[in-house]
């Protein structure tokens, strides 16, 4: 097929219907009964302990509903933590057989030979997945509102329900960036086996190795990590940008800058900058989102990104099988 | 008026007066006496005598009490604790103190008038003659000194005059102390060396006490000399000491912002307005005042106007901040001092809280990131798509 070809009508078009059967094949399926009710089940064990917590020992914090999804309590981490950790898994496994599943099943020519492109399968799956992770992100979102509001019984205020509510598009954000990633692998790899294994590759990279594969790198970059006076700020920069390339650090300082609200900076700062400050007054959180934006806006863009590689991976594949 | 006077037992001896120095366990009988058997009073003022009956070495007794003498138109009676008694018993070796108490009429004229006081039962017959003068006593008189009757000092000092009351009548008495002051001046007495704020003090006849009046100024009051009088006084007598106290202008700065509020926000790298406001508390004008600011390194400050030359008691002015966060700021509360300095070390200071903001430049950068993204799609689709 000559590239130059004119390529008509709406890349579009049966989008909705995808997406519809989707999410209600996602939402209808025991996978994401199992996944939603291990991330429920921990999560809300985490905002409750914590909720003891705050009630034995804090009286009087501005930021109570915040102090709920942050605080950790033995041997239970807190609930961004839990939250940082699951919602890959569960995004892996609503992805990882989304193209390659249709191929084995032997379904991929029978819904191309329906009025729908490519465009809008991928699209459509991507879509309902992301609106699957939304819906059962929501609801948790909502139910520790709820418990917190129950054992408070104090509502939150409107700055923490703004950061509540940044902290749960950080979170889809997140997610997103794993179901694409998810959604690439089952376009790469024919078997679902070796899709989902290597999207747990990629997890299991991110959230345990990380965080040493990125001094080792660094210094392989931008030399050793202390000079003659003390840390270097080459090694420290390079480090953090190694760091953020991973998407868990990324979610982790959005989380730590919108729920944490007397964080100010997110990377090395010189004592310079610090003198005359007020150390734990809070940032307005209007300051707190543009500290954030970066991360937001990487882990749209890199789940974009990711997605626009899927795509065209998927848009040069053979399919008639 | 009724005067006690204290007993003190003193023996009058109807016996010869060599008894009188014997020491008093050779001595046996019963005695009635008083410390002053003659006495000068006021014309119309209510005595009182103190009386007592002494049993030495004799069996209990007991003895009817009377008054058989009594000047015409005079009114005695005979009180033990405090109530008229008729009779009184005295135990072996002790004493009874009894009271007597003499009304004149109104009418009484200056002169000598004679009473006489029996005590008697069937073997004991004491008789007490007491002579009354009515006429002129030795005048009460109250003297109020000090060594430093004008003091000076600004309208925050303590004042404090070191005063002596002297009660020169013959009577031990209560002196009340008042004083005439300018309007809210506030005057307190305190006994010498003492906390307790009193309104009245007792003196001894013929003693003196040291008193301090403390004199608190109203907040804003102009500067000038004041005048004041303490008095002290008694029923029948009083004294009066006129002060001066000249107070000194001074003025007094502060610094605050406007509104008293002292927060401000300002943008990393960026100048921003501040108003400051000073303020002159004080009573005399403030010259001089530069205004000077402790800001974190790398900020930039300046004032508009730099210097005021003079504030008015009372008066205020306002002063332009200029402030610029450095740009390496990062976004959260600074703190930073504001100071004014006067002349004649008049100074103050005050805290400020800057929230510093980052420009939302960052933002638009990651828009445009998710721009190009999107972009990458858009040309995926258009090179790829549709198949």
């Amino acid at each position: 097929m000559p590239p130059t070809r004119r390529r008509g009508g709406s890349p579009w078009t049966g989008l909705g219907a995808v997406v519809a059967k989707e999410t209600a094949d996602y939402l209808s399926s025991a996978r994401i009964y199992i996944l939603e009710g291990l991330v429920f089940l921990t999560a809300l064990t985490a905002a409750y302990m914590a909720i003891r917590t705050i009630r034995a020992t804090i009286g009087e914090s501005p930021f109570l509903f915040l102090r709920l999804l942050t605080l950790s309590q033995d041997p239970l981490p807190s609930f961004i933590g839990l939250l940082g950790f699951l919602i890959p898994l569960v995004a892996i496994a609503l992805a990882f057989d989304a193209i390659n599943g249709e191929f084995n099943r032997r379904t991929m020519s029978r819904i191309l030979a329906q009025p729908i492109y490519r465009d809008g399968l991928l699209l459509g799956k991507f879509l309902a997945g992301l609106l699957a992770l939304t819906i059962g992100l929501i609801s948790l979102w909502l139910l520790v509102l709820g418990l917190g509001l129950l054992l408070f019984g104090v509502p939150p205020n409107t700055e923490e329900a703004l950061r509540m509510f940044g902290f749960l598009v950080a979170t889809v954000a997140y997610g997103g960036v794993w179901l694409a990633l998810a959604l690439l692998f089952s376009v790469l790899f024919r078997a679902p086996a070796t899709a989902a294994l290597a999207a747990l590759g990629a997890w299991l990279l991110f959230a345990l190795f990380w965080s040493m594969i990125a001094p080792l790198v660094a210094g392989m970059i931008a030399g050793p990590p202390e000079g003659i006076f003390g840390p270097r700020l080459e090694y420290l920069q390079a480090m953090q940008i190694i760091d953020r390339l991973s998407p868990n650090t990324l979610y982790a300082e959005a989380a730590l800058a919108l729920l944490h609200p007397a964080t100010r900076a997110l990377g090395p700062i010189f004592i310079s900058q610090l003198q005359g400050a007020l150390i734990g007054a809070p940032l307005p959180v209007s300051q707190s989102f543009l500290l954030i934006w970066p991360q937001l806006t990487g882990l749209i863009a890199g789940m974009i990104v990711i997605f626009a590689i899927a795509y065209i991976a998927f848009q040069r594949q053979e399919i008639r099988a | 008026m009724v005067r006690r006077l204290l007993a003190v037992s003193v023996l009058v001896l109807m016996t010869a007066s060599a008894h009188a120095a014997a020491p008093s366990s050779e001595i046996s009988g019963l005695f009635l006496t008083t410390r002053y058997p003659a006495l000068t009073v006021r014309a119309g003022e209510t005595t009182t005598l103190d009386l007592a009956l002494h049993n030495y070495k004799l069996p209990p007794q007991s003895l009817m009490l009377s008054v058989p003498e009594v000047a015409a138109g005079w009114k005695a009676t005979i009180l033990g604790g405090g109530q008229p008694v008729g009779a009184v018993e005295v135990a072996p070796n002790n004493e009874e103190d009894l009271q007597l108490r003499l009304e004149p009429p109104a009418s009484a004229a200056q002169g000598d008038y004679h009473f006489t006081v029996e005590a008697r039962n069937a073997n004991y017959d004491q008789k007490l003659p007491i002579t009354v003068t009515v006429g002129k006593q030795v005048p009460a008189r109250l003297k109020l000194t000090t060594d430093f009757p004008a003091l000076r000092g600004t309208s925050s000092t303590d004042f404090k005059y070191k005063v002596t009351v002297t009660n020169d009548s013959g009577h031990d008495a209560t002196i009340n102390l008042a004083a005439n002051a300018p309007k809210n001046f506030q005057v307190t007495f305190t006994q010498a060396y003492e906390t307790q704020q009193i309104a009245s003090i007792p003196i001894k006849a013929g003693q003196s006490k040291d008193i301090d009046a403390a004199v608190a100024l109203p907040h804003q009051i102009p500067a000038g000399t004041y005048k004041l009088v303490l008095h002290a006084k008694t029923d029948v007598t009083g004294a009066d000491l006129p002060l001066t106290l000249t107070v000194l202008g001074q003025p007094q700065l502060a610094v605050t912002g406007e509104g008293g509020r002292l927060s401000g926000e300002a943008y990393a790298g960026q100048s921003s307005q501040l108003t400051i406001v000073l303020r002159n508390d004080g009573s005399e004008a403030a010259h001089d005042v530069k205004l000077s600011a402790s800001t974190p390194e790398g900020w930039k400050s300046s004032f508009d106007p730099k210097y005021v030359p003079q504030i008015a008691p009372g008066g205020r002015q306002s002063v332009k901040m200029t402030l610029t966060p450095s740009e390496r700021a990062i976004a959260g509360d600074y703190q930073m001092t504001v100071t004014g300095d006067g002349d004649n070390g008049l100074t103050d200071s005050a805290n400020f809280r800057i929230t510093v903001m980052t420009s939302t430049l960052w933002g638009a950068i990651g828009i445009a990131i998710i721009a190009i993204a999107l972009l990458v799609v858009v040309f995926a689709v258009a090179r790829f798509g549709r198949r």
